[in-house]
């Protein structure tokens, strides 16, 4: 459920089927504002995951060491594409 | 206007001539160069309907600013010319340290014209161009050539793109190789270059063009280098994506009758690729992900076989397409491929073309010479071997497969899975709707490259330009729209003669292409103004093609891409509501409903001084 302290999470793609609870919009919510997202993933489903991605917040990329804000949106895309 | 010399090299072989020419800088700062660049020359100097094999034809190459420093993934060039296969509009890519070089010899564009009376090649160096007797090495094979050009001219750092016995030949399907490391695969360029007595181009060069801010440009090319690394390090190369693809049901199986192949996807595919091959990463120059692969295999008779694995276009269609589970047998076909310099993706659709019909009764295993099977080496190889010297049953491809279904008969149309004459490269318009739409659009033939929406079923899309998800990938209304987004990122990528692979799986984004640009030329663009220069390109490669004869008859779908799966990852689905998702499509792009740039759009576009060309 949305709250203080809330960021929204969407994973794509083949990681998509690793994405906990979703909301009617698709995202995880989950509490996130002063974590890293490295701090985040590595306690989500896609901690193990030997799939590189790509990491967005708000729709700009940010390193894993970005420290999220209450109601940001992470977008995790997998850098799965050759041929 | 900085990262570019402004400079075209126009060589001419009728008369062993050449001279250099200022580039207009209006339409460098509207189309930033690569294939829209070489697209608008093309439309400029080459007259409508000629026949692409003779000396009117002219072969184009042409670089971005990505060259202009070490920024990842700048050794890339484009070539534009007139196909062989279409008869209109071809650009193809190729990687290697060329790209570079040619732009450290005081060159964005080359522009090669004619035709020599006898096999010659160029060797550009810096400021002088020599035309050097080709007459000893006409007939080697692509890595021979390199081999011999290098030790001729005395530096084993002069690359020299050049082609194969396949493009002397004048096989529709000759790509032009890149030292033998890289090739401009689809379309046939290599045959243009064969037409013309052009064996190979070497170039060597040493200057520095002027850049808006050097040391900020080479700072952020060293800082995207090593997080590029960081991010696609360890990564298994395009054979990754086999098994996935597979699971969608976007490999082509059977030559596009099959729903499904598990099993042979893990045999062929990473990780038994990587283990059974003994693969090592192959990267260009200053590219930090490294997806080709090079390969050392002790084969069944004893030789061993030392050099660049099949990718994954190969593995689907000398692999899948064909049933080949042998990745062995696919190894040693692509290698003599490379050798010969033919593109693998319509070899391996000819060879699935050729047992198909001998399934259907069109050809005799007499007129093959063999009875062709599935999931067998011999057909693969002796196959591969006529198709690449256009002998016996491979005569029936000098014109294509088009060429081969006048000759067969016209009840083996069915069979040939191909757009405006070119085949199906591996991933299947079934399993990602806005890819029909892509191919049937392309203007080039069908074409993975230029617009890439199989990625968008594997999750990848572009945040920073106005995209909030990938489209659904069997979602109708959404299909025009697919093309046309991923049409437009990969035209950039192609503009700016950049390897895809830095976004698609090392995670550079446009947003920060736009910053090399600033660095680079003081461009300061924003995403949208990016991929404008897409929409230009687009256009004037459409414009090619329109006054070649061609409109929305040629943008079409082969009827077996009608037919649904029964199982897998694509089962019940098929694009039956094409013309809709075309028409979807014409409407984003400003084109008429028969697939015409309409003025306005060409005003929009800044492209009014192409608007008399409508009437």
């Amino acid at each position: 459920m949305w709250g203080e302290n809330m960021v929204k999470v969407k994973f794509f793609g083949v990681l998509s089927a690793k994405m906990p609870e979703k909301d009617n919009e698709g995202y995880w919510i989950t509490e996130g504002m002063g974590k890293t997202v490295r701090e985040l993933l590595d306690s989500s489903p896609i901690k193990d995951t030997n799939i590189k991605y790509n990491i967005f917040v708000n729709n700009e990329r940010r390193d894993p060491s970005c420290v999220l804000e209450e109601g940001d949106i992470l977008t995790v895309i997998p850098l799965l594409a050759g041929g | 206007m900085y990262g570019y010399w402004k400079t075209i090299l126009r060589i001419n072989l009728t008369d062993h001539t050449y001279s250099t020419e200022t580039l207009d800088e209006k339409y460098l700062k509207l189309l930033l160069g690569g294939a829209a660049l070489g697209a608008k020359i093309l439309l400029d100097e080459v007259k409508p309907k000629i026949d692409p094999l003779s000396p009117e034809n002219k072969i184009i190459f042409s670089l971005g600013f990505m060259q202009s420093v070490n920024f990842p993934g700048n050794a890339k060039w484009t070539v534009v010319t007139k196909g062989p296969l279409t008869g209109s509009f071809l650009d193809s890519a190729g990687t290697g340290a060329w790209a570079p070089q040619l732009k450290k010899a005081g060159y964005d564009v080359l522009v090669v014209e004619g035709k020599s009376e006898y096999p010659v090649y160029i060797f550009i160096n810096d400021d002088k161009v020599e035309f050097r007797d080709a007459s000893s090495i006409w007939g080697k094979d692509t890595i021979e050539t390199s081999k011999i050009i290098k030790e001729e001219l005395g530096d084993k750092r002069i690359n020299a793109i050049n082609i194969g016995p396949a493009g002397e030949n004048l096989n529709p399907i000759a790509c032009i190789s890149c030292d033998g490391h890289s090739f401009a695969g689809r379309g046939g360029a290599g045959a243009i270059m064969g037409s013309k007595n052009l064996k190979a181009i070497a170039v060597w060069g040493t200057k520095q063009v002027p850049v808006a801010d050097l040391e900020g440009s080479q700072e952020l090319a060293k800082e995207l280098f090593i997080r590029l690394h960081e991010t696609a390090k360890g990564g298994g190369g395009t054979p990754d994506v086999m098994v996935p693809l597979e699971e969608l049901g976007d490999v082509p199986i059977k030559y596009w009758r099959g729903d499904v192949w598990h099993h042979g996807a893990k045999m062929i595919g990473t990780p038994r690729y990587t283990e059974l091959l003994n693969v090592k990463p192959l990267p260009c120059q200053n590219c930090p992900v490294g997806c080709h692969r090079h390969i050392n295999l002790k084969l069944k008779d004893g030789s061993i076989l030392d050099g660049n694995g099949p990718e994954y276009e190969t593995l689907g269609m000398l692999g899948a397409s064909l049933l080949l589970d042998d990745l062995e047998a696919i190894a040693v076909a692509n290698d003599r491929a490379n050798r010969s310099g033919i593109d693998t993706v319509s070899l391996g659709s000819y060879i699935g073309f050729v047992v198909e019909c001998y399934e259907a009764g069109f050809l005799s295993a007499e007129e093959i010479g063999m009875v062709p099977r599935w999931n067998d080496e011999e057909t693969l190889l002796y196959l591969e071997d006529k198709i690449s010297r256009l002998e016996g049953i491979g005569s029936l491809f000098r014109k294509g497969i088009r060429g081969a279904v006048e000759i067969i008969g016209q009840e083996s149309a069915g069979i040939a899975v191909e757009v405006k004459n070119l085949d199906l490269p591996a991933h299947d318009p079934r399993a990602v709707y806005g890819l029909a739409v892509n191919y049937a659009t392309s203007p080039r033939g069908a074409c993975h490259e230029r617009g890439n929406p199989q990625a968008s079923a594997l999750g990848l899309f572009y945040p920073d330009c106005d995209m909030d998800s990938p489209p659904e990938r069997f979602d109708e209304d959404s299909a025009g729209y697919c093309a046309y987004v991923y049409q437009n990122t990969s035209m950039l990528f192609n503009n700016l003669t950049m390897c895809k692979f830095m976004v698609n799986n090392g995670g550079l984004t446009v947003t920060e292409i736009g910053k090399e640009l600033k660095v680079s030329t003081g461009l300061d663009y924003t995403n949208r103004d990016l991929l404008k220069t897409s929409e230009r390109g687009i256009a004037l490669q459409r414009l090619i093609n329109v006054r070649d004869g061609m409109s929305r008859k040629d943008d079409t779908l082969p009827p077996k891409m009608l037919q649904a799966a029964v199982i897998g990852g694509r089962a019940g689905k098929s694009p039956a509501a094409f013309d809709k998702m075309l028409d979807d499509y014409y409407k984003l792009r400003g084109w008429d409903e028969n697939g015409i740039p309409t003025a306005k759009t060409l005003e929009d576009l800044g492209l009014e001084d192409y608007i008399p060309m409508l009437t």
